[in-house]
């Protein structure tokens, strides 16, 4: 197998494993373990995700609203 | 509070849309790049190389490529809300499928053959069709929007699937993943995203209302609209853009995958280098948002083939710049037309065919960007291992994206385009006023 393809292997997209790395490195400087940072970010998709419903359903409830109007 | 929610009802439903599925793209390809945190994680429990590893990532992308024209038809007949949930959950499943898998040769398989199928269902050909038919006047910087969220995902999730690795092991980070398709891709998609402006009763870009003559001249349809997509094969502007795409996906392929080992080869640190690629995508999310803006107000094919001479002389750079200065020329010359040629080219073609057949011709021209790339990232590494340089593959690059650049420029946009025979209607109108 060419070697290069096993080096695609690693990106599978834009992410470099050297990038990669230098992002945890300095990740690790605020968040140590990482738990934090997952803890976080867990917390931001989950908030996104509701507000982004909550919005776009309160947009859709007020259109049909509109229309029966 | 509740001026809050009067002026929500102010923003055109299209964008809620946007943002929903942005969102969605940016779990989606978080995980998907996260394959590369858990290959020395395979390593070590099945007892394999890295090479049999590599079977199952080149199946999976052929498979994605080989897919996108089908699903851009599934769309085109049963509509994207339909085909991103059964998209989402599939995936979902093969996700929870490879949490399970007891060894390489079922890697292969659920990985390589399931998830890459399966996901092709929320990829951005399904996304970006969708998004075509609730925009027109803004389908530019709308779809500019829904692809930030895809630039984002590699590098705000990855590192997160990384730690999440570290502290529970692969298996419950890949369960992880399940449950963002679960509880967050899965209903934003049910609760948000409807076919057309037409099912809520609206019309593209909240512009107008049905009834209205404004939106009667802007439903003109293009000179081109096809109702059969084997009709786009016989006419010059779908091989203009596919063209031009397929050196696209060569210019992105090989940079993406070759850019730091350059660095490397020319004795720039790999820090720097890796460093250098940070920049490159922070730009190209700016950029992004900047050429989406543009697209909406000159012609799309001006900036289309701008973005391709740009990225030349990115590539140019590289060559002909010292090590250390082509490094981060490149990072912001090349950044700047990184993705920006994707929300333009799927433009270009729901504005020439039409939105009747987006889904497939869309999902064409993303085949050929895919396949292109691939095989041409595999040619740059064997002429890396031949020659010891990448001038030479870099200098091939300059040409291809020189000739994509004319070839973007020949594109007879203010003749096929939709966006322009509205114009036409209206000057006639105000000629005969």
């Amino acid at each position: 197998m060419p070697p290069l393809i096993d080096y695609r292997l690693h990106h599978e997209g834009p992410i470099d494993p050297t990038l990669l790395s230098w992002i945890r490195s300095i990740l690790d400087q605020f968040f140590g373990s990482g738990l934090i940072f997952v803890i976080i970010l867990s917390l931001l998709i989950l908030i996104v995700t509701f507000g982004i419903i909550f919005l776009g359903r309160r947009a859709k409830n007020q259109i049909n609203e509109n229309h029966s109007e | 509070m509740g001026s809050l929610f009067k002026k929500t009802s102010n923003i055109f439903y299209g964008w809620y849309i946007v943002f929903g599925l942005a969102f969605v793209t940016f779990l989606d390809m978080g995980a998907r790049q996260s394959f590369g945190v858990f290959v020395h994680e395979w390593e070590l429990e099945f007892s394999t190389s890295v090479s049999s590893i590599s079977i199952a990532a080149s199946i999976g992308l052929v498979v994605a490529g080989l897919a996108a024209p089908f699903y851009g038809a599934l769309i085109d007949r049963f509509g994207s809300r339909v085909i991103l949930l059964f998209g989402a959950a599939l995936t979902g499943f093969g996700y929870l499928l490879l949490s399970m898998i007891p060894n390489v040769f079922f890697l292969a398989f659920v990985w390589g053959c399931i998830i890459s199928l399966t996901a092709g269902g929320i990829s951005i050909t399904v996304v970006t069709v969708t998004i075509a038919r609730w925009f027109d006047k803004f389908r530019g910087i709308a779809m500019s929007v829904l692809l930030s969220g895809a630039a984002l995902g590699g590098l705000i999730l990855v590192p997160f699937s990384s730690y999440l690795t570290d502290i529970v092991g692969w298996r419950f980070t890949v369960v992880g993943f399940v449950l963002l398709y679960g509880l967050v891709a899965i209903p934003i998609i049910w609760n948000l995203v409807q076919n057309s402006p037409a099912s809520l009763g609206l019309v593209p870009d909240g512009i107008g209302n049905k009834d209205s003559e404004e939106t009667v001249s802007r439903a003109m349809p293009p000179p081109l609209e096809v109702k059969k997509w084997r009709s786009a094969l016989h006419s010059l502007p779908f091989w203009q853009l596919s063209m031009a795409y397929v050196v696209c996906g060569v210019s992105t392929s090989i940079i993406s995958v070759h850019y730091v080992r350059w660095a490397i080869s020319e004795g720039i640190s790999s820090t720097q280098g890796a460093l250098a690629f940070g920049v490159l995508a922070g730009v190209n999310g700016a950029v992004l948002l900047l050429v989406g803006w543009l697209s909406d107000r000159i012609e799309r094919r001006v900036l289309l083939g701008t973005v391709y001479g740009i990225r030349a002389i990115g590539f140019l750079c590289l060559v002909i710049l010292p090590p250390a200065w082509g490094l981060w020329t490149f990072a912001i010359v090349g950044g700047g037309s990184w993705l920006s040629s994707v929300p333009l080219t799927s433009s270009l073609t729901a504005d020439i065919y039409g939105l009747k057949q987006v889904g497939t011709l869309t999902g064409l021209t993303n085949c050929a960007h895919a396949l292109g790339g691939g095989a041409c990232v595999w040619i740059a590494g064997t002429v890396f291992d031949a020659t010891g340089s990448y001038d030479n593959v870099f200098l091939g690059v300059v040409i291809g994206l020189v000739v994509a650049m004319f070839i973007a420029w020949s594109v007879q946009e203010k003749r096929f385009s939709g966006r322009y025979q509205i114009a036409d209607t209206e000057l006639t109108g105000a000629a005969a006023n």
